[in-house]
């Protein structure tokens, strides 16, 4: 599993400048549950807007019993994220990612599903 | 006169929401009203796990008010706990941080961050329809 975790992470880091965004999930498929909580959630849908693609990330912080949140975070920054999307952010995080300029998205309960955010479904997944 | 009553700042808005007993044991129209700034300080000093002084500092209140705050937000809760009423998270008097942005069409709230630019469109559903919070 960290052989797998370790080949998505350099590939992401290589595309540092690129406007990636984040939505914080529960599973690795596409029809995957949107997790109520940014730092609890076990992976991370990380979508390149620009050439189309995503992939997903597992959760760094989730290995630690305390400030996940705030690694998850730091993991997100170090890998180029410009925008963050959950339903719930907490106080340190939400510092975190205003030092960083990373915009952050609250969304509705409307959306409960990865596939109810309409523009993710055209995206290729690598 | 008394000294007006500080406005307290929240760092991300908050959704309206109440929690009701089931139909069976809960009792109709009873409520107890559960002010922003007590829930806030449940889901700073609860949730997140934050001491009363670090909780204050982000609320830009004392760290006795905060505590007070808390104490009344903790008997509120045992009150619906208890006596089987709905729990009415009220909106209030508060401030916000920084500024936010609602999408009237998918009902998403976004910031914009420092070096940003201000948004033309909803980041999820790509609405024209936004205004400030």
């Amino acid at each position: 599993m960290s052989a797998v975790l370790f080949q998505t992470d350099r590939r992401i880091m290589t595309k540092q400048n690129k406007n990636l965004t984040a939505v914080a999930v529960t599973d690795c498929k596409m029809n995957t549950g949107i997790e109520v909580c940014f730092g609890k959630a076990k992976y991370f849908f990380v979508a390149d807007t620009e050439s189309g693609t995503c992939e997903f990330a597992e959760n760094p912080g989730l290995k630690y019993s305390e400030s996940a949140g705030l690694r998850a975070a730091k993991f997100l920054i170090n890998r180029g994220v410009k925008t963050v999307i959950s339903s719930n952010f907490g106080a340190a995080v939400k510092e975190e990612f205003d030092k960083n300029n990373v915009r952050i998205v609250i969304m509705s309960d409307k959306f409960k599903y990865l596939s109810d955010i309409k523009w993710i479904n055209n995206l290729k997944r690598k | 006169m008394a000294r007006p009553i500080k406005i307290r700042k929240l760092i991300t808005p908050h959704k309206k929401v109440v929690f009701k007993p089931d139909v069976k044991s809960g009792r109709n129209g009873s409520k107890v009203i559960l002010l922003p700034d007590e829930y806030e300080t449940i889901k700073l000093v609860d949730y997140e796990n934050m001491h009363h002084t670090q909780a204050a500092k982000i609320l830009g209140v004392s760290r006795p008010t905060l505590t007070r705050t808390y104490e009344k937000a903790r008997r509120k809760i045992a009150e619906s706990l208890v006596e089987l009423k709905a729990l009415d998270v009220e909106e209030g008097r508060t401030v916000l941080g920084d500024l936010w942005y609602k999408c009237s069409n998918c009902e998403s709230l976004f910031n914009i961050p420092k070096n940003g630019t201000e948004p033309g469109k909803c980041p999820l559903c790509f609405s024209k329809l936004i205004g400030e919070l």
